[in-house]
């Protein structure tokens, strides 16, 4: 009955994951996903989610080539290639008359509109500055700058206003159409001949840039446009810089790394027990179990995130050396005891197991306490997997393999269905004792030396919460987007300014105050400059100022408008035309409804946040933000104002959660050593903590002589070890000598290999857990075999 | 080399009566058509001479006449420097606009700052220069052989960022660059007259250099 349940749930499992959860399930790889919650502000969050998903589409390219009449063209080949390949909603390289079109076309909204110059000039009297630049420009080829027509804008002000709502290009010029970059001439100033000169294409990728077919679009394109590049000038070189690109990295590397990691730990599991059970059901049962426990653990996080993480697989394939213990330690208890050991009965195995089990399960839960989603779908994946494969064997393999060895037989599959004994060699080490082989001095000189080396190593330690201990990008990644950084002049970081207020007025208003205190940072060379919504899209109440400015100054009778129109020659009815024209566009404001939709939004329209819960927000991006704690004091004076750094609150909450988790793992080895107390005698109770306890020390000790610093990671992992240390120590105790011994060798073995494996992950946390769990077992287990009790 | 050009152009025109205002837009034609323009140019390391402005804008019956004189250096930039109806100098590099008068606070604009600035620098500095290659990047060429000047050049934008700028340049000359003629997108026409234009092989002097 028990059975017939139980595996009328396996093949339920097994269908919901066939026909459900795979047809639906999506790989997550954004590695924002694994970045902590790093604050309560929940504006805040979702602010830096919406920039983030934001800028995550786009990328910039440089295309470089020496040839100096092929650089249009080139950048249109690549350009053309990019756009063709359908994988980009917007690719940008031409430059046309979008702006200054949309601009002629909103003229009466932007009556009012002033830039801050003549703002300042108009409302400090200044206004004869303006009279003579309207003169100079109607007379001198400064004229041709300007973008509005003498007769449509006499005193240029419409033209000025344009002009400063654009935002600069840094070291880009415009040459004829196209956005040209050239290299800093090393030393003399003249133009040098051959000198690579770079054209500027910019895109955005239509699909979710964390779904790896939009990597797949993406990179495809990138290539064919490299490649049509280089058709039209070969010496076409090509630099690009966008969060996809890192996204696509880390993704592809993730997955060579699941198939690497995965393919060789089953290799590993399918040898050992080839080499050590030498039959066929043993082999077929576990690969079943595993696959079992791996369909529970993805189908647990599909429900519980909706997702999968791509390094969760990453991680998860460690889960082939963990799950396969239990069924590992099933076989070997059905062993018989080779030559010479008393012959005893297999007993029952279940009580050692759920114990075990328990005892890893919680040491994974622990991951659940650090507030980092990618953490806390691996502690689920593992616990899952685990709690299943531990179930399966409990409850399903008695019979399954009583059933599997009748149909095996009538298939001649395998002769026969006697175990085979424990091998000699593991009949040998479970005799050897360290008490017998050294005399209770070396012991303890051993004992000694060990604790000297522990205590040096552990002098050693340091600690580095960096979030670089997340991720790293990879090396020629960077160099491209320094390539591109310098050449563009414009450095915007992961550090901004988040301006929330109720309305969305209110939010220009701020942005507007924030205005000067921007200015002064760059005057004091603080930062290079800032990108912002403001001045492009103008609060209602400075809208409103301004043209009363703008009446009381410029149109009123016999003022800056009249003086000026009658200075270059126009009559009266011109000047009445102009005041006409100011009057009919009164109460026309630019909305940011109407802004949004215009072209003229497009270089800034990202940093408008809108709605963000009940209010609304901006972001501000800083270039070149040299002096971080000044900028931030700076800006957060206005109210609502705050300065987001995420890599130093990233940093910040490692470091936090590591102490944490260090406390706890004081209290985890102390509530460990309770338990075992009730279980157990109180001599047993500490044989059976001192491994796991000497372990971790050891394992620490081995970072400190490896100097690598310690992170939350580290920390974690050996809550881990500690689940798994205790579980060997209470096999060896519980089960049989020989098959305890070969039990514990075999469990230790495939989480070594499992784990030695992430120990190569190119993603750094994965590495840090990785090693430190390798060490871990490894240490445990030598030291849980030589203290494990005498007799039983 | 003023005599040699003429006696070639009345060759031509006896040869061929009938290519009056024939355009021609074939590049090396055109090279042809300012060869001597052009040689002269190329040699040159500064221009130097005066010029009248002549701005006809839109509404007005009268146009706006400035006049003063202006210097040209290549790979360096232009000064243009207004004497009437009131002293001022605007100053054009690749990477900025300085203009200055007597009086008033120094205006500058970089090119950082204002993206469309560079592609009203190129166009100035390309018609200074008749530099062909420059020039048949942002416009369609066609040149016009005979009629009042001896050769006359009409320049259409190609892209639309032009486009917004000016609708046509016409610039007209025998040996010097005589005028040039630019129409902008507002509707408005100015008419550059250059006068007593000097090629210069030695470029700069001294203190010509440090009003750049």
């Amino acid at each position: 009955m028990r059975f017939r349940l139980s595996f009328a749930a396996v093949l339920a499992l097994l269908a919901v994951f066939a026909f459900w959860v795979w047809p639906r399930m999506r790989v997550e790889t954004n590695l924002l996903a694994l970045l902590p919650s790093t604050t309560e502000n929940r504006v805040q969050l979702e602010a830096v989610k919406k920039v983030a998903d934001r800028s995550s589409r786009e990328l910039v390219f440089i295309v470089g080539t020496a040839a100096p009449g092929k650089l249009r063209d080139t950048g249109l080949a690549f350009a053309d290639a990019l756009r063709a390949s359908g994988a980009f909603a917007r690719v940008d390289y031409v430059v046309d008359d979008r702006y200054i079109a949309a601009a002629r076309a909103d003229r009466d909204l932007r009556t009012g509109l002033l830039s801050s110059r003549d703002r300042d000039l108009l409302a400090s009297g200044r206004v004869a500055t303006l009279e003579r630049d309207a003169l100079r420009a109607a007379y001198t080829p400064l004229g041709f700058t300007r973008p509005f027509g003498i007769a449509d804008d006499p005193l240029g002000l419409a033209s000025s206003a344009f002009a400063e709502e654009l935002p600069g290009t840094g070291r880009a010029r415009l040459e004829g159409d196209i956005l040209v970059a050239r290299e800093a001439a090393n030393g003399d100033a003249g133009a040098t001949a051959g000198a690579r000169a770079w054209t500027i294409v910019r895109a955005a990728t239509a699909g979710d840039p964390y779904r790896t077919e939009t990597h797949h679009d993406v990179m495809a394109a990138i290539d064919a446009a490299r490649a049509a590049a280089a058709r039209v000038a070969p010496d076409a070189d090509i630099a690009g810089s966008g969060v996809i690109l890192h996204a696509a990295a880390a993704a592809s590397k993730a997955q060579t790394e699941v198939a690497i990691f995965g393919g060789f730990d089953l290799l590993a599991v399918v040898l050992l027990i080839v080499l050590v059970f030498r039959q066929v059901r043993p082999l077929i049962v576990t690969l079943l179990t595993i696959g079992i426990a791996t369909c529970s653990a993805i189908a647990m996080c599909h429900f519980v995130f909706g997702e999968v993480h791509i390094l969760t697989l990453t991680f998860g394939t460690s889960l082939i050396g963990v799950s396969v213990d239990y069924a590992m330690h099933y076989f070997v208890n059905r062993m018989p005891s080779s030559d010479g050991e008393p012959e005893t009965h297999p007993h029952d195995i279940a009580p050692a197991l759920i114990l075990g089990c328990t005892t890893t399960v919680a040491g994974y839960l622990t991951f659940l306490i650090a507030p980092i989603p990618g953490l806390r779908q691996i502690a689920l994946f593992s616990a899952t997997g685990l709690a299943t494969a531990c179930a399966v064997v409990i409850l399903l393999y008695p019979r399954a393999l009583d059933l599997l060895s009748v149909g095996f037989r009538r298939l001649k599959l395998e002769r026969s269905t006697t175990p085979r004994a424990v091998p000699r060699w593991v009949a040998r080490l479970s005799r050897r004792r360290l008490e017998n082989a050294l005399p209770r001095a070396g012991i303890w000189a051993l004992v000694l030396v060990m604790a000297g080396l522990g205590a040096a190593g552990l002098v050693r330690l340091e600690s580095r919460d960096d979030v670089r201990s997340l991720q790293r990008p990879p090396p020629e990644l960077v160099a491209a987007e320094r390539k591109v950084r310098t050449l563009l002049g414009i450095g915007f970081d992961t550090r901004f300014v988040l301006v929330t207020a109720p309305t969305p007025d209110d939010v220009l208003r701020r942005l507007e105050d924030l205005d000067p205190v921007l200015r002064r940072l760059v005057e004091a060379k603080r930062i290079k400059g800032a990108l912002s919504v403001s001045p492009s899209l103008v609060s209602l109440e400075r809208q409103r100022a301004d043209r009363a400015l703008l009446a009381r100054e410029v149109y009123a009778p016999g003022a800056a408008l009249e003086r000026v129109m009658v200075r270059l020659g126009f009559d009266a009815d011109a000047v009445a035309a102009r005041r006409a024209a100011f009057t009919a566009a009164d109460r026309k404001f630019l909305t940011p409804e109407h802004w949004l939709e215009s072209p003229l939004s497009a270089p800034v329209r990202h940093l408008w946040l809108g709605a963000l819960g009940k209010d609304h927000a901006a972001v501000v991006l800083l270039d070149g933000n040299v002096a971080p704690d000044e900028v931030r004091t700076a800006v957060e004076a206005v109210p609502g104002v705050t300065y987001v750094d995420q890599v130093a609150d990233i940093s910040h909450v490692l470091g936090e959660y590591r102490r944490i988790a260090s406390w706890l793992m004081l209290v985890v080895v102390t509530v460990m050593l309770a338990c075992l107390l009730v279980f157990y005698r109180s001599g047993a109770a500490v044989r059976t903590a001192i491994p796991a306890a000497a372990g971790l020390a050891l394992t620490l000790a081995t970072l400190g002589w490896m100097h690598e610093p310690v992170n939350l990671f580290h920390v974690l992992s050996l809550l881990l070890v500690l689940g798994l240390g205790v579980d060997y120590a209470i096999i060896l105790r519980e089960g049989r000598n020989q098959q305890a011994v070969l039990a514990v060798f075999l469990s230790m073995t495939t989480t070594l290999i499992s784990f030695g494996l992430l120990g190569f992950s190119s993603v750094p946390f994965v590495r840090s857990i990785g090693i430190t769990v390798a060490f871990g077992v490894a240490y445990t287990f030598l030291i849980a075999l030589a203290a494990r009790p005498r007799t039983h | 080399m003023r005599a040699g050009l003429l006696v070639a152009l009345l060759l031509a025109a006896a040869s061929a009566p009938a290519a009056d205002s024939a355009p021609v837009t074939n590049a090396a034609q055109l090279a042809r058509l300012t060869r001597d323009t052009a040689k002269s140019l190329s040699g040159a390391r500064a221009v130097r001479g005066r010029f009248v402005q002549r701005r006809q804008l839109a509404g007005l019956a009268k146009p706006l006449e400035s006049s003063g004189d202006f210097l040209f250096a290549r790979d360096v930039g232009i000064e243009w420097h207004t004497a009437q109806p009131f002293d001022s100098q605007f100053v054009l590099t690749h990477d900025a606009i300085t203009q200055r008068d007597e009086g008033g606070e120094p205006l500058h604009i970089s090119a950082a700052d204002q993206p469309a600035l560079t592609v009203v620098s190129r166009v100035f500095f390309a018609l200074f220069a008749l530099d062909f290659d420059a020039l048949s990047q942002d416009f369609t060429m066609a040149g016009v052989d005979g009629g009042k000047e001896p050769w006359r050049l009409e320049l259409k934008p190609k892209t639309a960022a032009l486009g917004s700028v000016f609708r046509q340049a016409t610039i007209a000359g025998d040996a010097t660059v005589k005028t040039v003629t630019l129409n902008d997108a507002n509707g408005d026409s100015t008419v550059i007259e250059l006068r007593d234009v000097k090629y210069d092989a030695k470029g700069l002097t001294p203190d010509e250099r440090r009003r750049f």
